[in-house]
């Protein structure tokens, strides 16, 4: 309690900070949600996250005199302590609650941003891609029929389909293609142009749990449909300020590595080098992808709803070492081989 | 006497780097304190005090001797709530308020809470912060900031107390004020270990002494031993032996009692300043 208020306390101006930050940067950057364009232009939107890291790990230091070496006061706790790891694990988990609601808020006043800028968040929203069943996304002379799954339960309204086509031999035309779902024709024709979006309607919407697309015999270019290149749209609208709270709330697994990270040198660094430990720790986990910041935040500006996208298991890799490195210093510390002193 | 507190031929050694030797901060001392008893730790900057006191608290371990306090070792967990601890130098948590600061260390230390809450209060009430408990500790001054440490370290109840420099900072009031706290809870049967540089203080609360120098025990004792009784009302000078021989027998003659016959009591500040200026003359040789 005592960690979440201090941390709490310590995120107050930085929240302010990120929310001017995105205000800025959304005047100065269009917020991009068509799925036309290959990249998302939100990646700003990366800012408010580990700006609000950063301060929370600055206060999870500085509000436990034990989460780092030679602090004001130590002498104190550290005779009276007696949680695992020092109390720096309740600290760490309280920073992390503090953290979450600091990125709720920040969430919630982003997307209540887009809504009073009339950012168009339109269908989008409401789309999630799908998982294909084949390893070769080509439709091609070798594979004349992809497969796709739907994780949904929502009833899809409609799907869009956004291929992109390769030039084959002396054909210049687009494929012909068939699209099928559960087994029932929806759609036969031409495709106008490649790496154009392509929407077909489901007229009643339902559930959907299969869909296929199948290039037609005859002549035509090769193409290729990845994953993210097959949408399908929910018939029923979903909350843009959850899916932002979402994107943002992404944020908490590299925080989470960064304070197990800090958690390791609690007792043998000082306070600058223990909140450089873990601020590169979270850098790095999100550079590397070791934890699905970078996808939250690029699904969210492309429209995407999260939850479909199943990426909270991308996070499981960054969740597990974070765990780990947890229990790792915990079984040192109960084997006395981390070990503070009265002297530091 | 019961003996609560005991150290015996404790020695500390901290490493100071590569290449150097390591520091020794106490080198085989051995101090006692007896139930009820009020005993001040004197001596120079890095002469041992606070490290002593740590040892005592459980913060550090010994490299040599043996330590320990109310029969158990300084680390033991069940001794956090019998043995009140004030640390010197700052105070942790200086956005919680005063009474914030006492009911988390209570929390702490795993008290029940309404013993916790009771306790604040009454030793607030008692150090004077009973108005500024709810005051964030930041916008303490430095003697309310010892005022609350006292009051954190008496908040169990303790059957032991290990004050480092409890009146540093302090007005003379709240000198005086601490130090009554201290012979009250002296009679009330705790045992005090107290380490300070306010040499009037100590003799004034202290029954006995220990003068420390670099890490060692150099001087022990009672006041009385240290200083001489106190109770020489008759002071004689300028005589030869035959001379004082003479007055004493006269002194017993009308039923009067001689019981010390020697140099002049002197001053624990004198005693203090003759140490230092002994260390002087023995680092020049």
């Amino acid at each position: 309690m005592l960690s979440f208020r201090a941390s709490a306390r310590g995120l107050v101006v930085p929240l302010i900070g990120a929310l001017l930050l995105c205000a800025l940067c959304l005047q100065l950057v269009p917020f991009q949600t068509d799925t036309g364009v290959d990249r998302a232009t939100g990646q700003w939107l990366h800012l408010p996250g580990l700006l609000l890291v950063a301060a929370v790990l600055g206060a999870a230091l500085e509000g436990w005199p034990l989460f780092s070496r030679a602090r004001p006061g130590f002498t104190w706790i550290l005779r009276v302590e007696n949680r695992p790891l020092h109390g720096c694990l309740a600290a760490a988990l309280g920073s992390m609650a503090a953290l979450a609601v600091a990125l709720t808020l920040a969430g919630l006043s982003f997307a209540t941003l887009l809504i009073v800028l009339d950012v168009d968040q339109g269908d989008a929203r409401r789309r999630t891609s799908v998982q294909l069943r084949q390893q070769r996304p080509y439709l091609d002379n070798k594979q004349d029929t992809l497969v796709f799954l739907t994780g949904d339960a929502d009833p899809v309204g409609s799907i869009r389909l956004r291929p992109d086509a390769f030039l084959s031999g002396r054909d210049f035309r687009v494929a012909k293609i068939e699209v099928r779902v559960d087994g029932e024709k929806l759609h036969e024709g031409w495709l106008d142009n490649a790496g154009d979006t392509v929407k077909f309607d489901l007229v009643p919407p339902r559930r959907v749990r299969e869909i296929e697309v199948r290039r037609k015999p005859g002549p035509g270019l090769l193409l290729r449909v990845t994953s993210d290149r097959l949408e399908v749209e929910s018939s029923e609208p979903r909350s843009a300020v959850i899916n932002c709270i979402l994107a943002l709330l992404s944020y908490l697994i590299p925080a989470s590595l960064a304070l197990a990270v800090m958690i390791v040198g609690h007792a043998h660094l000082a306070m600058p080098v223990n909140f450089t430990a873990g601020l590169v720790a979270c850098l790095l986990a999100t550079l590397l992808e070791l934890a699905p910041t970078n996808a939250a935040i690029t699904t969210f500006a492309r429209g995407r709803w999260l939850p479909g996208e199943g990426l909270a298991a991308d996070g499981l890799p960054a969740v597990a070492g974070a765990v780990a490195l947890t229990a790792l210093t915990a079984l040192g510390h109960w084997l006395g081989a981390v070990r503070r002193t009265g002297l530091q | 006497m019961t003996r609560v507190i005991s150290a015996q031929d404790v020695t500390v050694t901290f490493p100071q780097g590569f290449r150097k030797p390591p520091f020794q901060a106490l080198d085989g001392l051995s101090v006692h304190v007896n139930a009820g008893e009020i005993v001040g730790i004197l001596g120079p900057n890095c002469s041992g005090k606070t490290t002593l006191l740590r040892v005592l608290a459980g913060l550090l371990r010994p490299a040599r001797g043996e330590a320990t306090v109310l029969d158990r070792q300084p680390s033991d967990r069940s001794l956090v709530s019998r043995v009140g601890y004030q640390p010197e130098g700052a105070m942790p948590f200086p956005t919680l308020s005063g009474v914030e600061f006492l009911h988390y260390m209570g929390d702490l230390m795993q008290l029940p809470t309404k013993t916790t809450r009771d306790s604040s209060r009454a030793w607030l009430d008692r150090l004077g912060l009973g108005d500024t408990g709810r005051k964030k500790i930041r916008d303490y001054s430095t003697g309310m900031r010892r005022r609350l440490a006292l009051a954190a370290s008496l908040l169990a109840d303790p059957e032991v107390l290990l004050l480092d420099e409890p009146t540093s900072g302090l007005d003379p009031d709240g000198s005086l004020l601490v130090m009554d706290i201290l012979r009250e809870r002296a009679e009330a049967g705790t045992s005090v270990l107290l380490a300070s540089h306010h040499l009037q203080e100590v003799e004034q609360t202290c029954q006995r002494i220990y003068l420390l120098s670099d890490g060692r025990v150099v001087s022990e004792g009672t006041l009385d031993d240290l200083l001489g009784t106190g109770d020489t009302h008759l002071v004689v000078r300028d005589l030869d032996a035959a001379g004082f021989d003479a007055v004493e027998r006269v002194v017993r003659e009308s039923g009067g009692k001689v019981v010390r016959r020697g140099e002049e009591r002197e001053h624990l500040f004198a005693l203090f300043r003759r140490v230092r200026e002994g260390e002087a003359e023995d680092g020049q040789r």
